[in-house]
């Protein structure tokens, strides 16, 4: 009861009432905490006997609390194994006796020391789970221990997540470390090595033991070490993220290997560097198997060019008796006639006939492989197209005659004139036709020619059709292939070598042309054969202008000397070269080397780095030292690519092996020695002639010296060399021919380009006076003006470009 | 009667070739080699020769060049003859110094026709 005479009461009432609410909210709050669900609380007497067993310890355990309380000490749904364990743990650290009961559980607690520890507690089912539990001791008044209290989670989910992530974890270390095509690295944010896999022994020779702790640089070169190439990947990396990079690393035997290497920046959640992750692959042996699949590509190449060349001499091998035959059977058939023994004339004949059937087998044969070995060449010349159909149908006439068949004939008015290489063109058309007269009997053969403009470019179509046998789709894919004919019994029953369609294929292809073919099994075929009105010159094939002199006048040519080990490198080096018009001379080794350099003063000198003896190094030096030898350009060929030290001993130029012809002509091109570029002399008595090819000229930037005649043009040609001389051949005085005869007689103006421009009508003996001493020859009346114009210029033009070229270069 | 020196190796080739430009009205010297070609040239100063190119020791093309060399054989015309077809071959005999080219088998009315360009040309 409250004193309600004490004065304070009504303070003191108030005060209580307050302590009183405190009292009651902690109460609560105690409660709510007590009573959660989630904890199991276990409150025990000083002896561990259990006083208080919460719902959460209840919903744990399985055991209701009437069950437990002023029954049970905590110890009793515990792991007893775990308690043994503990109390020898704990009686080793305090260095005291605790038994393996509920002493071990709460000994640190009833010491004051704060205890969370990790157990297994056992529910009343007998199933385990992880919990973990803090104790706490509690005290009364006096500090005496009164009870205890146990606070426990049910650890299991944590745990599984643990057991997961460590799982996780050991299997990719597991994988990490077995890959073995792999070098995985981890390396710390200094490029300290921290982890290394299977793959990296294997491809770097170390062993995780030698290389942990290490920094990453030594797998690197020395002179890479020596650039601080190692730093500068791991800044990239750093600041990129990713960074990939291919060269040669490193082994731990000093060894070195081609890497393709990708380093990965490895950062927190926060964004701090923690590492680098480094996979090296070695691609030494890729690279290998590529280098040794181009050489066998390289050998299977020349094996085809060395087929070629062997029917090519087999074919000049089987003329030289055929020779022998034809002749012989001519002059037999004329002495028959002459001693009136005409009886023997019909038999010449077919030994005659047979004679000339197995020359245009071989000629076929030689065609072909002229064409595979890259040596047809295109004579482009420009000429009437109804002229070539009249001389193709007459020579046809008596194959038309034979199976009796008909030849149609129709060629567009407008037809005109094309530019191209006439031989060819006639004997593609030859070719048609004798195949179109082979397989028909009795039919009509039609030859039809015309203009036609596709895509701004001017065409000439011929189209040959039959109405024989015809040809089954897949005999028209075979078509073009050699060696292979429709079938097997067609070379039977028709003869032939079945190349002739291969060969006007490869021609029209060569002139820039195409052929197609449609055909009915049964019911006849037709071929057509497109060509450009004017087809261009191939850079390898043609290209008359300038390169004709260059052959014939060898002092001219600038020379090369080879130094190279290898006889095969150096055969193909003579042999790209050569072509390319270099006077080549070759030595394999270093000395021998160095006494030609001082003898022949080559205009540059390619030099093999790698050499039995003296290596190019040292031959490069001694060059470079010679005052004499110093100034010519040294081209360094290598397997290896040392740039740098090429440079710096005064190499010129480097080529890596293998050598690419393009590459080595590029580069040489640079210091081929030219004649001084001259003006173009015109030679023509036509004054507007003159004018317009002077003005034309003059556009295209070149000096005109003009000479009216041939007499005037000699004495032109004494005072300056011009790079090109545009003649007439009709002129007063001094004709084009006399001209032409007077210049080759004179040695130095035998290389100058002649193009004759001529209205004349050349006769064979014309054009045999002008064989070999004239580029070419340009009807002015074969095209309009503009087109003669047009020629004139693009000649001057490549002339100029080569010239160009000439005076650019020669300084390095 | 105009004087044709053929120089070629194979006998019959040769045989043949100069029976039928004797019965076409020339008078014929023949050579085997190269060596003799040089020589007979000098010596009996033909108005052509024909030139084989493939020929033992000096060649066809050595041998041309040798007699456009000599002041007394130069201006000799000399059309090469070879059973070679490859390109180059043309403008290898012409940079020899040969005049004009023919391949083997000889066409012979071809043959006649070149001969007689150079033979007329020599006349006019």
């Amino acid at each position: 009861m409250p004193n309600y005479s004490d004065p304070n009461w009504l303070v003191s009432q108030s005060e209580r009432r307050q302590a009183e609410e405190a009292l009651l909210k902690a109460g609560a709050l105690q409660k709510a905490i007590f009573n959660s669900a989630n904890f199991s609380s276990i409150a025990t007497d000083a002896q561990g006997v259990i006083q208080i067993f919460n719902v959460g310890a209840e919903r744990m355990l399985g055991y209701t609390a009437a069950e437990v309380v002023d029954k049970i000490t905590p110890a009793a749904i515990s792991d007893p194994q775990e308690l043994i364990a503990r109390a020898a743990a704990l009686s080793l650290e305090l260095d005291t006796t605790i038994t393996p009961g509920f002493e071990a559980l709460v000994f640190k607690a009833s010491r004051g020391i704060e205890d969370i520890y990790e157990l297994t507690y056992i529910r009343k089912d007998g199933s385990r789970f992880p919990a973990i539990v803090s104790v706490t001791a509690l005290r009364d008044a006096q500090e005496t221990i009164i009870g205890y209290l146990l606070i426990g989670t049910d650890n299991t989910a944590r745990k599984h997540v643990e057991e997961q992530l460590r799982w996780t974890e050991e299997s990719f270390r597991l994988m990490v470390e077995s890959v073995t095509d792999y070098a995985i690295v981890m390396l710390d944010p200094e490029g300290r090595v921290v982890s290394w896999n299977a793959g990296a022994e294997r491809i770097k020779g170390y062993s995780a033991e030698e290389i942990v702790g290490q920094h990453f640089s030594r797998f690197y070169p020395q002179e890479d070490i020596q650039s601080g190439k190692p730093q500068r990947d791991l800044d990239v990396v750093a600041a990129k993220g990713q960074f990939g990079d291919e060269g040669w690393r490193v082994r731990q035997d000093g060894s070195t290997f081609w890497a393709n290497v990708v380093f990965t920046a490895i950062r927190d959640q926060g964004g701090n560097l923690r590492g680098f992750a480094m996979l090296t692959r070695d691609l030494t042996e890729p690279m290998k198997i590529a280098a040794t699949l181009t050489k066998a590509k390289d050998a299977a190449d020349a094996a085809n060019q060395a087929k070629s060349a062997f029917l090519a001499t087999m074919s000049h091998e089987l003329r030289t008796p055929m020779n022998a035959i034809l002749g012989y059977s001519e002059i037999l058939m004329e002495d028959a006639q002459e001693k009136g023994q005409e009886d023997l004339i019909p038999d010449l004949q077919k030994i005659h006939a047979s004679g000339n059937h197995l020359l245009s087998l071989i000629n076929n044969i030689l065609d072909l492989s002229k064409i595979e070995a890259g040596k047809m060449d295109l004579f482009l010349e420009s000429f009437g197209i109804s002229r070539v159909i009249e001389d193709v149908v007459s020579t046809i006439k008596p194959l038309v005659e034979k199976n009796a068949n008909t030849l149609q004939v129709h060629c567009a008015a407008d037809l005109g004139t094309m530019h191209a290489d006439l031989t060819k063109v006639r004997q593609s058309l030859f070719n048609l036709l004798s195949n179109a007269c082979k397989f028909t009997e009795n039919g009509t053969i039609t030859l039809e020619a015309s203009r036609e403009l596709i895509g701004g470019v001017d065409w000439i179509k011929f189209s040959v059709s039959d109405t024989g046998i015809g040809m089954a789709p897949d005999q028209m894919e075979k078509l073009f292939q050699p060696f292979v004919q429709g079938d097997a019994s067609t070379s039977r029953k028709f003869g032939g070598t079945g190349l002739g369609m291969t060969i006007t294929h490869r021609f029209c292809q060569m002139m820039g042309g195409e052929i197609s073919t449609i055909s009915d099994h049964g019911a006849g075929t037709t071929f057509t054969i497109r060509l450009p009105a004017r087809v261009k010159a191939q850079p390898p094939a043609a290209a008359p202008l300038n390169e004709l002199p260059e052959q014939m006048e060898s002092a001219d040519l600038s020379t090369v000397l080879v130094i190279e080990d290898d006889p095969a490198t150096r055969d193909l080096l003579k042999r790209f070269l050569s072509k390319d018009g270099f006077r080549v001379q070759t030595v394999s080794e270093g000395e021998e080397g160095l006494r030609l350099a001082r003898e022949l003063q080559p205009d540059v000198i390619t030099l093999d780095v790698m050499m039995p003896g003296r290596d190019g190094w040292a031959v490069l030096t001694e060059l470079k030292a010679d005052p004499a030898l110093a100034d010519i350009p040294v081209v360094m060929l290598t397997f290896v690519d040392n740039k740098n030290l090429g440079y710096a001993l005064g190499a010129s130029d480097y080529l890596t092996k293998p050598i690419q012809r393009k590459r080595l002509l590029a580069v040489l091109e640079k210091y081929r020695r030219h004649p001084q570029p001259g003006p173009v002399l015109v030679v023509e008595d036509d004054p507007d002639t003159r004018e317009i090819l002077r003005r034309l000229l003059k556009k295209e930037g070149c000096q005109v010296i003009e000479a009216e005649n041939g007499r005037v043009a000699i004495e032109r040609l004494a005072e300056s060399q011009p790079m090109l001389i545009l003649l007439d051949l009709m002129m007063p005085e001094m004709d084009g021919f006399q001209f032409i005869d007077r210049v080759h007689q004179h040695k130095s103006w035998r290389t100058i380009p002649i193009v004759v421009v001529t209205a004349k009508d050349l006769t064979k003996a014309d054009r045999v006076r002008l064989n070999g001493y004239v580029q070419e020859i340009i009807r002015k009346d074969a095209c309009p003006r503009d087109e003669l114009l047009a020629e004139v210029s693009e000649l001057v033009k490549s002339c100029l470009k080569k010239s160009k070229l000439k005076t650019g270069n020669r300084t390095a | 009667m105009p004087k044709i020196l053929l120089v070629e190796d194979n006998e019959m080739n040769r045989d043949m070739l100069s029976r039928r430009l004797l019965k076409a009205g020339f008078e014929m010297v023949s050579a085997v080699d190269g060596e003799q070609a040089v020589d007979l040239a000098r010596s009996e100063a033909p108005d052509l020769i024909l030139m084989d190119i493939s020929l033992p020791g000096l060649d066809g093309w050595e041998a041309t060049r040798l007699l456009k060399a000599m002041p007394e054989t130069r201006s000799i015309p000399i059309i090469a003859l070879t059973a070679h077809a490859m390109a180059g071959d043309r403008e290898k005999s012409l940079a020899a110094g040969c005049n004009d080219y023919d391949t083997k088998p000889i066409d012979f009315r071809r043959l006649l026709e070149k001969i007689q360009g150079f033979l007329g040309k020599e006349a006019t």
